[in-house]
């Protein structure tokens, strides 16, 4: 196991795509035990055939419609109003409405996009340090992840079996912890910089209520995914269903922004990530089931309970393995190969796995900015039409804060578990 | 040539976006079922979760083809343009064996559904295991042609993250 191991990790460096790398680590472990080749298939088809899963599809399509259907531009504007009167102004809306938008889509790449799409233009013509904001919107879009619908929340609770609803619950306030520090970084870049940070508009009540009142549709979509979740109306996978309809419904009837084009576009964009997204699940359902079968999450855990005491102990390595794999792993990957090992090690140290799972994924989130690979900065950069390396050294400040959070959020249990608590999930 | 592969591909993606689009009117069935109209439930759940694995499988290639398969390529991107190219078809060719495997146990698969139904609705279950072989054909096919097209740059960020966001 330890050269299948290797022979992956030397793949992955290679560049081959991560879903290839499982598929070969896979092939090897099978030819190794002697096992029928046809056994890959199967697992990648049982992989795929899972009705929760369909929750990441539907959040990917609802995500992407909010923007084309104009339901993102309203939130956008709504932030405007609300908070554009302060010093960095656009800094400030550009944190409250990837977090409005958090509270809505499920990908934090899809909010970095669609914020950045809306904000750089004013950005640029108000003389902002183009690179930092795109940082910083970056930074604020993986609030996505953690604050739900989060598609990483519903793909750890997949893969390990645990309530969706109780992991939605548990990731608001760790993703709320967060705002706080990022309004801080802003707000002292921009008293830091020069007059154009303070060239802001007055506040105005009728602006604040005509824009909220044109948000209110799109605010809307975030009451059908958790009052249906909550309320037991909807299981996750037919909220985000229903958060497409929904989506659908106000971009062409209320908004009327949705055009032909625009749908047929998310629809083959959405359609693409997630095919990316389920034959790599459907790669790490085949590759996990072949590490189980050989025994390897019981060895790790045997050598965790024997040579790192408490739990505390555990916490700490586990979030320091995360950050170095964040560096150069995709999240979601990270997610799916590493949760189904770590999250009963996690348990046989008294860990709640909710709070574990909130865990993994806040930290996931913060892989998803850091460098060298760094997702959402990608996006953003990308977005802003500046060198990656330009936004990234940008990234420090933000990163240590939620690094900060992470921290918090892992020794303080009661965080992530007070809200499944009050709302029944969880004793 | 390019005209025919035009076409599949285009093929591919209105496969996969129908797949798409049926999995939402699917469940929003199961969900007016339970609270407006006699419809039962299994039958939307079984058919979206099949629907969902030809949109996985035939989708595959479109996800490559737009940068979402995910890979850590800045190693690769660092090399000379003939090691890039002999990276790219060593990618490739591990790539085409994982398929290959796909194929084969995918056809099996198939071969051994004729005879089986599924659970709610009793259809021949050859129809949904018939997406992993089909499905992981079309996208060996994509590997093959990323290779040729991307010969000039093999790793450059232009081909990759076409349209995903």
């Amino acid at each position: 196991m330890t050269s299948l191991g290797g022979l992956a990790l030397l793949l992955l460096a290679g560049g081959v795509p991560i879903f290839f790398v499982l598929g070969l680590t896979a092939l090897a472990a099978v030819i190794y035990a002697d096992l029928p080749l046809v056994l890959i298939a199967h697992r990648f088809y049982t992989g795929l055939n899972n009705f929760t899963l369909m929750a990441i599809p539907f959040f990917i399509l609802a995500g992407l419609l909010m923007d084309a259907g104009g339901l993102s531009r309203r939130i956008v504007d709504f932030s405007i109003a609300l908070i554009g009167w302060v010093t960095g102004s656009l800094l400030m809306v550009a944190i409250v409405a990837a977090t409005a938008l958090a509270a809505m889509s499920g990908s934090g790449s899809a909010d970095t996009a669609a914020v950045s799409a809306i904000l750089q233009p004013e950005l640029r013509r108000r003389r902002y340090n183009v690179d930092f904001a795109a940082a910083l919107i970056a930074c604020s879009g993986t609030l996505a992840q953690i604050i739900p619908p989060s598609l990483m929340l519903v793909l750890i609770g997949v893969v390990n079996n645990l309530s969706i609803g109780a992991l939605f619950l548990a990731g608001i306030l760790p993703g709320l912890l967060v705002l706080p520090g990022l309004f801080a970084i802003a707000f002292r870049h921009a008293s830091k910089g020069g007059p154009q940070y303070k060239a802001s508009q007055p506040f105005s009540w009728r602006l604040l209520v005509s824009s909220f009142i044109a948000a209110v549709p799109a605010f809307g979509m975030a009451v059908v995914i958790m009052g249906g979740i909550i309320g037991g109306v909807f299981t996750p996978t037919e909220a985000a269903g229903s958060a497409v309809v929904y989506a659908l419904i106000v971009g062409l009837f209320v908004y009327r922004e949705l055009t032909w084009d625009r749908f047929v576009k998310a629809m083959v964009q959405a359609s693409a990530f997630t095919s990316g997204i389920l034959i790599l699940v459907a790669g790490a359902t085949t590759f996990n089931w072949l590490i189980a079968d050989a025994g390897v999450p019981e060895m790790i855990k045997q050598w965790f309970l024997t040579n790192v005491g408490s739990f505390w102990s555990f916490l700490l390595i586990v979030n320091l393995l995360l950050m170095a794999l964040g560096m150069v792993m995709e999240s979601l990957a990270i997610l799916l190969l590493l949760s189904p090992i770590l999250l009963p090690i996690a348990v046989g140290y008294g860990i709640d796995p909710v709070h574990f799972s909130v865990v993994m994924v806040f930290n996931c989130a913060i892989g998803m900015v850091t460098p060298p690979l760094g997702g959402a900065v990608f996006v953003a950069a990308t977005i802003a039409q500046r060198p990656f390396l330009s936004v990234v050294r940008h990234v420090l400040q933000p990163w240590a804060w939620m690094t900060a959070v992470l921290l918090v959020v892992s020794f303080v249990p009661v965080i992530t578990l007070i809200l499944p608590q009050l709302a029944g999930y969880m004793d | 040539m390019s005209r025919a592969i035009t076409a599949l591909r285009s093929l591919t993606t209105g496969a996969a976006v129908i797949c798409f689009g049926f999995m939402v009117v699917a469940v929003m069935v199961q969900v007016l079922g339970r609270y407006v109209l006699p419809v039962k439930v299994g039958n939307a759940v079984e058919t979206a979760a099949f629907a969902q694995v030809w949109l996985a499988c035939i989708g595959a290639g479109l996800a490559l083809r737009h940068g979402a398969v995910f890979a850590v390529d800045a190693l690769p991107a660092k090399l000379p343009l003939w090691g890039a190219r002999v990276a790219s078809v060593l990618i490739a060719a591990g790539s085409l064996l994982v398929l290959a495997v796909l194929i084969y146990g995918g056809a099996l698969l198939t071969k051994q559904g004729a005879s089986q139904s599924s659970p709610t609705l009793l259809l021949p279950m050859w129809i949904v295991f018939a997406a992993v072989p089909v499905g992981m054909s079309f996208m060996a096919l994509e590997v093959v042609l990323r290779v040729i097209e991307t010969w000039a740059a093999p790793f450059s960020p232009a081909y990759e993250r076409e349209d995903v966001a």
